[in-house]
């Protein structure tokens, strides 16, 4: 009797000890926490490269690569998005047919605001990008919406981007609902997927600074403060959900359509993890 | 101090059991590994075989039941990845080249390439599930 009590005892213990680590490390709406993920990446990242600080994550690869923040600095002596930022000035004072404009959509009239997004809407009980944002005034005015990923969209958003450049992100999560997407776009960051198996933070987190063929990818801290970007790859200039289309196609998944909430969700949390680093877009990546 | 030891071996035991329940994947995986298609292991006693299910399925008579049959298996498995999030790139395309080979009445081509997106979706669903219970382990830790 007392080798059964015993027994059973232990296998309590075993079963408690599974269910305390889960507890600690956020897996549900219950126990995750936004904050202490937050510090953890950080402390992360400064246990990766000691001698990078942590307002340095806003620049990408380049805060922690030598050799490529050289050729960068060397790039953006000349930004690539200099057109790109007066043609998104032009577009967004251009009135819309109505006599309205995208300024009467915004708090502040869209100057100065990129770090309040994404931002959780509770009415809809859905995360609202700038993208969105911008392309919901326009459609509201009767004006047809710009495509999601490029041109454009990526033009006005860059201009507003850059009205806020130097200001800290402030990413609210004012509620469970809220909460719940952040969970949602945390969960996908860390979930391995696609014919690769591989998941954000495979390259991002343990690969970060680590050669995938001849590249470097970018730590996870500060990945949601420069965009929209001009890639050399792409040649033009793009938003972050033109990113997370071709990152999980390269993990051979059937990816999602941009704007989707999946990707919607993954910039919530995104951005969340950059509170407290500046807005620093629009940039110029490899 | 026995009674601590007692609970400390037991809860051992407990995990290594588990991991033994698993461990007919771990075999498969060695000797398919090892050995490709087509060759025999011993598990528990018995003898298995290093066939993934879609081989043995697109080792049929190559005929237009059988093309039509594979195709609609790996239509629905196709489908239950989707519903998971985790179906992969190249799993619909095979499926149209399947449904083409078919119309030309290449049934062969057809039954290889519905079984190739079969087992492309099987694997997503299989990774949907380890993804549920293992995800939060790459998270970084709380200090």
């Amino acid at each position: 009797m007392k080798i059964i009590k015993t027994t059973l005892l232990a296998m309590s213990v075993a079963a408690l000890s599974q269910s305390a680590m889960a507890a600690k490390t956020g897996a549900t709406l219950d126990t995750v926490d936004p904050e202490a993920d937050r510090i953890a990446l950080q402390d992360y990242m400064k246990n990766r490269f000691p001698d990078t600080p942590i307002d340095e994550y806003i620049n990408g690869i380049y805060a922690v690569d030598a050799a490529s923040r050289a050729q960068w600095e060397e790039i953006e002596e000349f930004p690539p998005y200099e057109l790109d930022l007066e043609a998104g000035e032009e577009l967004f004072n251009t009135p819309f047919a109505n006599g309205k404009s995208l300024a009467d959509c915004f708090e502040n009239g869209g100057i100065g605001i990129r770090q309040h997004y994404p931002k959780w809407d509770d009415a809809r009980k859905t995360v609202v990008t700038l993208e969105m944002a911008i392309n919901e005034c326009r459609t509201e005015n009767g004006e047809k919406p710009y495509g999601w990923k490029k041109g454009p969209i990526a033009q006005v958003s860059a201009y507003m981007a850059y009205t806020s450049r130097g200001s800290e992100f402030v990413i609210d999560i004012p509620n469970d609902d809220a909460k719940a997407a952040y969970l949602d776009g945390k969960k996908f960051y860390y979930t391995k997927r696609g014919q690769l198996n591989l998941s954000c933070a495979d390259c991002h987190l343990t690969g970060t600074n680590r050669l995938v063929r001849a590249d470097l990818p970018s730590p996870a801290l500060g990945q949601a403060t420069h965009f929209p970007v001009v890639r050399s790859k792409w040649g033009d200039i793009g938003t972050i959900h033109r990113r997370y289309e071709g990152c999980h196609r390269d993990s051979r998944s059937e990816y999602l359509k941009v704007q989707s909430e999946t990707y919607r969700n993954l910039e919530y949390f995104q951005t969340y993890m950059s509170n407290g680093l500046v807005v620093n877009g629009p940039g110029s990546r490899k | 101090m026995k009674k601590i030891a007692m609970i400390a071996a037991v809860a051992a035991l407990s995990a290594s059991s588990l991991t033994m329940a698993q461990s007919f994947q771990e075999a498969f995986d060695m000797n398919r590994a090892m050995y490709g298609a087509g060759a025999t292991f011993e598990w528990n006693g018995a003898t298995y075989n290093t066939n993934y299910i879609e081989e043995e399925l697109a080792s049929k008579p190559a005929n237009q039941a059988n093309a039509e049959a594979l195709i609609a298996a790996a239509e629905a498995k196709y489908k239950e990845a989707q519903e998971a999030g985790f179906a992969w790139r190249d799993n619909s395309k095979y499926l149209k080249q399947a449904q083409e080979a078919l119309a030309a009445g290449e049934f062969q081509k057809a039954m290889d390439l519905a079984a190739r997106s079969h087992l492309q979706s099987r694997r997503g669903v299989e990774q949907a599930a380890y993804a549920e219970q293992n995800w939060i382990l790459a998270v970084p830790p709380v200090n």
